[in-house]
This record gives structure tokens, C-alpha cells and sequence, in this order.
């Protein structure tokens, strides 16, 4: 993973990120969204949502959900990084991987407030393609790019942008690209938002992992992207790695885990095999971590049957917030922020710890520690498991 | 841009098991074979989607057109190949989603009300992309991978591909779903279809007896192949699924008419400018 950035409430670009995470830092703030009227916080990125944003032979894919996939692409020097790939590679031998749940459905949700009162129309203005279509994002990202391989979006709900890991992977390694750009783009809309307050699953409070008083999600909104190419012998000792995934299927139902977090557990121990590793070699343990009561009960009981060791773990959806369809690679960014600063995170917002929980040990706080292994917890509605082991090249 | 950009080493190669398919006047595979192969001409036919009176009573009542067509397909590809769907990693891909729900939740958001912005809970989980993939999977208790893609026309091929890629990773059979329905109005203003379509394709890396075909993927720039009928290529077009219609010719052809000596060589709307060539032999 030779380049990465990521844009959230919590900054755009990884400096801010970073720093966020070091002062443990939260990026929620109450909910003022749109014509959102709901008791609960959000992570909300600073996209500017007036002007014109895009370039102009762009315009046609103008949405919240572009806009936030464009400013996350102009951080961390992360065009530069791809302009030296292309540089090696034939630009069709490229793919362009990317998870969201979410993509430009805010611009069609506005539409259904301007439908013509004689025709029942959608307003002009409504861009199915470039806009609410589910690939829409990934087809932006590809011609910001100057892209022309293979690409599309996956979407399963909030491991999305995990399980682009693993389909780039598997590409990499058979030979049928050459390089990757993944991550996740989801952003804030209404169906989101009153979706899970009908599920009465939104927090009135920034949200809180693992606490006693936990009591629900803070959704956010995120642009990452990662760029993926094959390790080989060029690859520089100390080179950031993707040692695992592992994927899953609950099977059990729509929008609640397992009760014995049986494809959570499946997920960890595949992502462990596929990197080779025992439980007892991972250092730290980023977390789904949602703050749910239920979620956060069945993680527990998923992590403490694979860990017999209790490694560090914790969740950052304190700082963040529910990124939804981008978490899944927001939670290996950070993850990969936690390698590189040698600091097992902490768990902003949380302040009481669920003592009721399975055991696991639960980070409240920063902890500078030597670390070579981090597993990435991802789980979505449909029962949709991901997790990815991260590490250094030796 | 290369025009044919060639998968470095391995190819991308799979077979065919069964096939379940489900569109206007294509009841059933063994019927498209027919029809796709000749012997048989094309009456174009609307349908009603079955119910899916396998799945379990609490999750039936919960199921939309986009899950019982894709379940449905499913069911008909894994059920003439006599496999345990139990045991079975799958690929769902989609343009569409599923309209209904999707229309549904944005005429409940469109209140300016709050206590009128009332979705329903069944709704918002039902909304997310993989909805097919989680009954699927809880309908066959199969906890194996499952991934939902969507890449708008290309979904078909982009499907194909990833299902393929995990054949290959895995050595395992994989369940390809590709499934499409129509929109509501207004919606459907902004994405007309002609009708419902889906298909699935059992596929596995190695070969076996009663394989239908097997396959070669590349990425290439020829423009893609045709239905030679009018009618088919109209509904080759009208449904992002049915995308997969040049290359179902091939496969029934090959069954019907046996013609092995040569191998057939079509193109598939995939990500432009790209095409994906299947080598179907």
C-alpha cells in the first residue's frame, strides 16, 4: 500500500487525521445537516456545497458524494503518488475499486421534494447516472484519474469499502491489473440518517464505544482512497503490507449480527490465515466498534474467542463517526496510522467501559507500544463481514 | 491505450456449470437454450416474478421484486447442477438495486415534516445494495463470502470477472447473480428499462463432465457483439443484466448444435473504452 489518504470530519488529509487521533481529539458536532431535524451528532466534512467544485468537464457528476470523493483526492499528495504508477503501467492495467452505500442519493432525495405537480417528474436537475447510481462515484473517481481499467463500486452496506481490498487482491495476484486505487466514499443524506433513527439506532450523543451508557451510532461521511500494487522484490523493507483478509457471511439477518458473532469470528480467523499469523501475533485490534449495544456486545464475544491474548483494541467511531460505506477503509487507514506512529489507539468519547462485555482489553486511551501486526474489523448490514491484517514488509 | 491489454500471465479462465435465467419470454434456461440457440423462436412475454416460498415466513414477507428475481435465478442455476448452495462463495452484481424500496424511501423523505419522515425499518435495511446477497445467505445458512458489485451497464461483466477471480482464488465453486429491475416512475424517467431481467452462472475453475462451456476473459477495445435478431438485441439493451445475452448465444449453441472444433469469441459491455472478451470454448 504505497499511498493512502483519507478526508473526514476529523480533517482532510492524514497530517490532521493524525494529529486528531494523537490529542484523541472528536471530529462529531450536532446535527445541523441539511433539513436533517433529528437529536444526534454527525461527522461532517467541510465540502462546500455552493460554489462550483468540480472541473468543468466534470460538472455532469456534481453531487455531495463526488465533491467529497474530489477533495479527498487532492490530499496527501495522493495524484502524484498514481502519476508515478502510471508512469510504470498501462493505464488500462489500473483498476479502480471503491465501496459506498450512499453514493449521490442526497441529489435524488432533494429531486423528490421539486417533483412537477402536473407530471410527477423529477426536476431536470436530478442526475441519475453520474449522481444516484451506485457506480457513479467510481466512474468520477476513474476520469479525475485519467483511468481506463477495470472498475467498479462493491456495496455491502458498511464493509463496502473493506471488501475492495480483497477484490483488488485477488486482481493483483492473478495478474489481471497491475496496480489499484480503492477506498470508500460515503456521505451524509437523509435516508441514512432517518434510516437508522428508524431502527432507533442514532445516538443522541457523540457516540460512545464499548461504554456502559452506550447507546448508538453517530453517522459520518469520508473519502479514502488507497493505492494497492503487487509486493515484489522492488518492494522497500518497511513498506506498509495488506497481509490478510478475510471475508464472511453472518447468515443469520438483515440488520443484526449473530449472537455469537459467528462470521465476525469466521472473518478474523481467515484474515489471520491468509497472513499467516497467530491470534497471539497481533499488536492491536482496530474495531468495527459502532456503539450499538448489540454490535458492540457480539464484537466483544467474536474478539475474545479468537484472542485468547487480549491484544490492545479499541474503536475510533468516537472521533470519526459511522462512516458507513467508507469505514471499512477508514478503520485500515487508521490502523495503518497506528503502525506507522507506533501507538495503539485509544477510544475518544468512550468514558465508562462495558464491564458486562466479553473480555477483551479495551484501549480508553493512546498507548505507545511496539506494534508489526493490526487487524481491521469491518461487518455490514446483510450480514457482511470483512477483516484485514496489516503489516510491515521485512 | 493498448487495444489489447492481456491479463499478464494467468488468464482469467472458468466453466460453466448451470445457468438460471429468468426474463421476457425466457421462462427458464432450458427454454433460452432453445430460443438463443435457434430452434425455437422468441415470443416476447412479460412475467411476474415468483415468490420465493423457500426463504423463511418472517423474511418472505419482507422481499421486494429485486430479491426474488435474484434468488429466484440463483435457486434454478444451483438446482440443475445439484449443488449445495450451503457450501457456495457469491458474486451479486446489479445496476439497479431495488426501485421500489428505493422510490418508497424517498417519497417518505420528501415530507418536510419530521414526524412525517417515517421510513421503515424493513425498508432502510432492505435499501442497502447487498439486500439479495443477506437473504440469499440467510435462506441457505451459507456463511461463505458474498460481495455485491455494481458498475452500471458493465455490472454483468464486472460481475463476471469477480466471480471468475475468485473461482480461480479459491478453487471453489462460485454463484454468479446478475440481476436488474425496472424502475418506478419517476425514476424510470431517469433509467428506463424494458423489463426485468436476471441470470446466474455456476462457474468453477476446473473442469468437470457436465460443464456447459468454459471460459476465457480478457480485457480488449472491439466494440461488443450483437444479438443477430432485432428483438434480442432490444432486450439485450433494455436491462443492464441482459448484457449477458451474446455470450448466453454462444453457450446454448455450443450445447445444441455441439460445435466444439472452434472456439467463439464475443464481447460484453464492460467499463469503457474497454470491452471484455470471453473466448467460450
Amino acid at each position: 500500500m504505497p499511498a493512502f489518504t483519507a478526508t473526514s470530519c476529523l480533517g482532510n488529509g492524514v497530517a490532521s487525521l493524525r494529529s486528531s487521533l494523537l490529542s484523541q481529539h472528536t471530529g462529531l458536532v450536532p446535527c445541523k445537516f441539511e433539513s436533517v431535524d433529528l437529536d444526534t451528532y454527525v461527522g461532517i466534512t467541510n465540502i462546500t456545497e455552493d460554489k462550483v467544485f468540480l472541473p468543468a468537464e466534470l460538472q455532469g457528476f456534481d453531487c455531495r458524494n463526488n465533491r467529497l470523493a474530489y477533495l479527498g483526492l487532492q490530499q496527501d499528495g495522493f495524484i502524484d503518488a498514481l502519476e508515478k504508477v502510471k508512469c510504470h503501467f498501462d493505464k488500462t492495467r489500473i483498476g479502480v475499486f471503491l465501496g459506498t452505500s450512499t453514493s449521490g442519493m442526497l441529489q435524488t432525495e432533494k429531486g423528490y421534494r421539486e417533483l412537477d405537480p402536473q407530471t410527477g417528474a423529477l426536476p431536470s436537475w436530478v442526475n441519475y447516472r453520474y449522481a444516484q447510481n451506485t457506480c457513479s462515484v467510481a466512474h468520477f473517481v476513474r476520469l479525475v484519474l485519467g483511468l481506463c481499467g477495470p472498475t467498479a463500486v462493491v456495496s455491502t452496506a458498511c464493509s463496502s469499502s473493506a471488501k475492495v481490498f480483497a477484490l483488488a487482491q485477488r486482481m493483483l495476484l492473478l495478474g489481471a491489473i497491475d496496480a489499484a486505487v480503492i477506498g470508500g466514499v460515503d456521505s451524509l443524506c437523509l435516508t441514512t440518517l432517518y434510516g437508522f433513527h428508524s431502527l432507533q439506532l442514532l445516538s443522541q450523543n457523540p457516540c460512545k464505544p464499548y461504554d456502559s451508557n452506550r447507546d448508538g451510532i453517530s453517522i459520518g461521511e469520508a473519502a479514502i482512497f488507497a493505492l494497492l500494487t503487487r509486493d515484489d522484490e522492488h518492494t522497500p523493507s518497511g513498506s506498509l503490507l495488506i497481509k490478510g483478509v478475510g471475508e464472511s457471511s453472518d447468515a443469520y439477518h438483515m440488520s443484526s449480527p449473530h449472537p455469537e458473532g459467528l462470521g465476525a469470528r469466521q472473518a478474523m480467523q481467515l484474515a489471520l490465515q491468509q497472513a499467516g499469523l497467530a491470534a497471539s501475533q497481533i499488536d492491536y485490534i482496530h474495531l468495527h466498534g459502532t456503539a450499538t449495544q448489540n454490535n458492540d456486545a457480539i464484537e466483544s464475544i467474536a474478539v475474545s474467542a479468537v484472542f485468547e491474548d487480549k491484544p490492545p483494541a479499541s474503536s475510533t467511531k468516537g472521533a470519526t463517526g459511522h462512516c458507513l460505506g467508507a469505514a471499512g477503509a477508514l478503520n485500515v487507514v487508521i490502523g495503518a496510522l497506528a503502525l506507522q506512529q507506533q501507538t495503539a489507539w485509544g477510544s475518544p468519547g468512550t468514558e465508562k467501559l462495558d464491564d458486562t462485555l466479553s473480555p477483551i482489553h479495551y484501549l480508553m486511551h493512546n498507548a505507545a507500544r511496539p506494534m508489526s501486526h493490526v487487524l481491521s474489523n469491518s461487518f455490514g448490514f446483510g450480514g457482511s463481514n470483512c477483516s484485514i491484517v496489516l503489516g510491515f514488509k521485512d | 491505450m493498448n487495444g489489447s491489454a492481456d491479463f499478464s500471465e494467468d488468464r482469467l479462465q472458468c466453466h460453466v456449470l448451470s445457468i438460471g435465467l429468468l426474463g421476457p419470454g425466457l421462462p427458464d434456461w432450458n427454454v433460452a437454450q432453445s430460443v438463443l440457440g435457434g430452434e425455437q423462436n422468441y415470443q416476447r412475454a412479460d412475467f411476474e416474478i415468483p415468490a420465493v416460498t423457500w426463504l423463511p415466513p418472517t423474511e418472505r414477507r419482507r422481499v421486494g421484486k429485486m430479491v426474488r428475481l435474484a434468488l429466484t435465478v440463483g435457486n434454478a442455476a444451483v438446482q440443475t447442477a445439484a449443488i449445495d448452495a450451503h457450501q457456495l462463495a457469491t458474486v451479486f452484481t446489479s445496476s439497479s438495486g431495488d426501485g421500489d424500496n428505493c422510490d418508497a424511501i424517498f417519497t417518505t423523505l420528501a415530507h418536510t415534516e419530521k414526524s412525517e419522515r417515517l421510513i421503515s425499518p424493513t425498508r432502510f435495511h432492505n435499501s442497502v445494495h447487498n439486500a439479495p446477497a443477506g437473504y440469499w445467505s440467510i435462506a441457505n445458512q451459507c456463511t461463505l463470502p458474498s460481495t455485491s458489485l455494481c458498475a452500471y451497464d458493465a455490472s454483468f461483466a464486472v460481475g463476471l470477472v469477480e466471480a471468475c477471480s475468485q473461482a480461480l482464488w479459491t478453487g471453489e465453486s462460485i454463484l454468479l447473480i446478475s440481476s436488474d429491475v425496472m424502475y418506478p416512475y419517476p425514476l424510470s424517467d431517469m433509467r428506463p428499462m424494458g423489463s426485468n431481467f436476471a441470470v446466474a452462472m455456476l462457474l468453477n475453475a476446473a473442469a468437470t463432465d457436465a460443464a456447459l462451456a468454459k471460459l476465457t476473459l480478457r480485457y480488449a477495445a472491439e466494440s461488443e457483439t450483437r444479438m443477430e435478431m432485432r428483438e434480442l438485441d432490444e432486450l439485450r439493451l433494455s436491462n443492464p443484466s441482459a448484457r449477458c445475452l451474446p455470450l448466453l448465444q454462444v453457450i446454448a449453441r455450443k450445447a445444441l448444435h455441439s460445435y466444439r472444433a472452434v472456439p467463439h469469441q464475443i464481447h460484453l459491455e464492460y467499463v469503457e473504452p474497454l470491452t471484455l472478451e470471453v473466448v467460450v470454448d
